[in-house]
C-alpha cells in the first residue's frame, strides 16, 4: 500500500462499500422502525392541523360576524406559525437523536476521529481569524476532529447571521454557510497571514489594523485572492510559488464557492462558504438503508481530505 | 479675486496635492526596499551563525575536505564584513559564490553516512533548511520591492517627482538562477 492520495482515496472508498454492509447498514435497519414512528407522528400532526387551522378561520370569521369580536389576522398568522412548528417537531426530534448516533458509527470508519454536535469555532476564533463576515448569530452544527496522514484537523459546520433592524421587526440574514476546516501547518511561524478572495474594486477599502497588503509575484494567484499579513518575509516564506499554486488549484476544486484562509498559530483555517447544509447522512421520509445519503457525507469527508493532499501539509 | 484667478488656485492646489501623493508613494516605497534589504541581512545572518555549527560537526567526519570548509568560512567571514543594504552588489556575488560552496558540501555530506545520519546533524540540516526558506521569502520581497521602486522611479509621471528629490534605483535583483536555482535545498541530500 502506498501513500499516494488517489491510492489512499481509493482504499478508503473500497474499505467504506464493506463497512456500509458489515457496520452501517444492519445499525440503520435497526433505526428504521424509530424513523418510521416518527414519520407516522408527523402524518398524524398534519392531519390534525388540517382540522384546527380550518376550523379557527371559521371560528375568527362568526365570532366577527355574529358576536361583533375584533380578532384581527394577526392571531391567526401566530396560530398557523404555532401549528407549523408542531407540525416540525417529530422531523426535529428524530434529527437530533438519530443524527449523533450515526455519525458516531459512521465518524468510526475513519481512524482517531470523534464526532460533536453543535459545537463550533469559538466567537473570538471566528472574529480574530478575519475570513468571516460579521455577524450578530453564531450557529454550529456539525464538528469533526481527528487526523489524516497525521495532520491534526477539525471541521466545524458553521452558519452565520446578522440581524437587521427594520421597522417591521428584526430580520435575519445569512451571511456565511459552510465549514470552517482548522489544519495544522507543516512550518513554524509566529505572525497571522490572510487570504482573502479578491473583491476588485472593494479591495481598496479593507484595512486591518494589525495587518499590511502583500502582493505576491503570482499572477493567477493574484487574480483570485488578496493578501494581508504582519510580515512581509513570513507571508512569503508561508505562500511559496508551489504553495500558492495549490491554493489556486484548491480554489477551483471548491469552484464557485468562496473560499478564504487565515494561517495564525502554526494553524490554517479555511473558510469554505458552500451554502448548503453538510453532513446530513439521515432521510425522514425515505429509507436511509440507501447508500445515497451517506455516501454523500463520505465525498464531502474526501473532499475535505483533498485539502491536507494538495497543499500538502503532511510533507514536513 | 476673479473666478479665474480662485480656478487657477484650485487647479494648482490639486497639482501640489497630486505631486505631494507621488512624493510620498515614493518614499514609503524606498522605505520598503529598506525593510526589505534588512530582512534579507537577516536572515542571512541567522545563516552565517549556523554554519559554524555545522562545519564543526562536519569536521569530525570530514577531515578530507579541509579545504572545502575553509572556503565556506573564508565565504562566510567576507560576508559579514559587508552590509547588505550598503553593498548588495557585493553581497548577492559572494552569497552566490558561498551557496555554490554549500551545494558542493552537502553533496559531499552524502558520502559520510555516519555524519549524514548523526542526530545533531540531522536537527542542524532541518533549521539549516528552514532558514535557506526565510532566505528566499526575503529575497522575494526584496526583489519585488526592487521592483515597485524601480517601476515608480522610471514610469511618468513619478519618475519626474524621483529625479526632483534624486531617488534613484541602484540596488540589484537577486536574479532567478541565483535566488532559485542555487537556493539549497538539503532534504534532497537525506533522501
Amino acid at each position: 500500500m502506498t501513500n499516494e492520495p488517489e491510492d489512499i482515496y481509493f482504499n478508503l472508498r473500497n474499505g467504506f462499500e464493506n463497512y456500509w454492509l458489515t457496520t452501517l447498514r444492519p445499525f440503520l435497519k435497526t433505526k428504521e422502525d424509530f424513523r418510521k414512528k416518527y414519520v407516522s407522528r408527523f402524518w398524524l400532526l398534519v392531519l390534525i392541523s388540517l382540522f384546527i387551522l380550518p376550523c379557527a378561520v371559521i371560528g375568527v370569521y362568526l365570532l366577527d360576524r355574529y358576536f361583533s369580536q375584533d380578532i384581527n389576522a394577526g392571531f391567526l398568522y401566530m396560530l398557523f406559525v404555532v401549528v407549523i412548528f408542531i407540525i416540525q417537531t417529530p422531523y426535529r426530534t428524530y434529527k437530533k437523536k438519530i443524527k449523533n448516533d450515526v455519525m458516531e458509527n459512521f465518524i468510526s470508519y475513519f481512524n482517531d476521529f470523534k464526532y460533536e454536535q453543535g459545537k463550533g469555532l469559538s466567537v473570538d476564533e471566528i472574529a480574530d481569524s478575519y475570513i468571516f463576515p460579521r455577524a450578530d448569530i453564531y450557529d454550529a452544527d456539525d464538528c469533526f476532529c481527528g487526523f489524516h496522514q497525521g495532520v491534526p484537523l477539525r471541521v466545524c459546520e458553521q452558519i452565520l447571521k446578522k440581524v437587521y433592524h427594520t421597522k417591521h421587526g428584526n430580520r435575519e440574514k445569512t451571511v456565511f454557510q459552510g465549514i470552517a476546516i482548522e489544519l495544522k501547518m507543516n512550518k513554524n511561524f509566529n505572525g497571522k497571514i490572510v487570504v482573502l478572495k479578491d473583491a476588485g474594486f472593494f479591495n481598496h477599502f479593507k484595512k486591518f489594523k494589525d495587518l499590511e497588503r502583500i502582493t505576491l509575484e503570482d499572477p493567477s494567484f493574484e487574480g483570485l485572492f488578496e493578501v494581508y499579513g504582519t510580515n512581509q518575509v513570513e507571508a512569503r516564506f508561508l505562500l511559496t510559488p508551489v504553495f500558492m499554486e495549490r491554493i489556486v488549484k484548491l480554489k477551483t476544486l471548491y469552484k464557485g464557492k468562496s473560499i478564504q484562509f487565515s494561517f495564525y498559530d502554526n494553524k490554517v483555517l479555511i473558510a469554505v462558504d458552500t451554502r448548503q447544509n453538510m453532513f446530513e447522512p439521515c432521510s425522514f421520509f425515505k429509507t436511509n438503508l440507501n447508500k445515497a445519503k451517506i455516501d454523500n457525507v463520505f465525498e464531502q469527508f474526501l473532499t475535505i481530505f483533498s485539502i491536507i493532499d494538495i497543499l500538502r501539509l503532511s510533507q514536513k | 479675486m476673479s473666478l479665474s484667478q480662485i480656478l487657477q488656485i484650485a487647479i494648482l492646489v490639486v497639482v501640489l496635492l497630486y505631486l505631494y501623493t507621488l512624493y510620498v508613494a515614493l518614499i514609503k516605497k524606498r522605505n520598503k526596499l529598506k525593510e526589505a534589504s534588512s530582512d534579507v541581512d537577516v536572515q542571512l545572518k541567522k545563516r552565517y551563525d549556523l554554519i559554524p555549527n555545522i562545519l564543526n560537526m562536519a569536521a569530525k567526519f570530514m577531515a578530507h575536505e579541509r579545504d572545502l570548509l575553509t572556503q565556506i568560512v573564508d565565504l562566510r567571514n567576507e560576508a559579514l564584513k559587508q552590509d547588505f543594504t550598503t553593498h548588495p552588489s557585493e553581497r548577492i556575488e559572494i552569497e552566490k559564490n558561498l551557496n555554490s560552496k554549500l551545494k558542493d558540501f552537502w553533496v559531499n555530506v552524502e558520502n559520510y553516512p555516519d555524519l549524514k545520519s548523526n542526530q545533531t546533524m540531522v536537527q542542524a540540516m532541518q533549521t539549516f533548511n528552514e532558514t535557506e526558506e526565510h532566505i528566499a521569502a526575503a529575497r522575494r520581497f526584496y526583489n519585488a520591492a526592487v521592483t515597485d521602486l524601480k517601476n515608480a522611479v522610471e514610469i511618468f509621471p513619478s519618475s519626474f517627482v524621483a529625479r526632483i528629490i534624486g531617488i534613484k534605483t541602484e540596488m540589484p535583483f537577486f536574479k532567478a538562477d541565483e535566488a532559485q536555482k542555487e537556493r539549497i535545498d538539503v532534504k534532497e541530500f537525506f533522501k
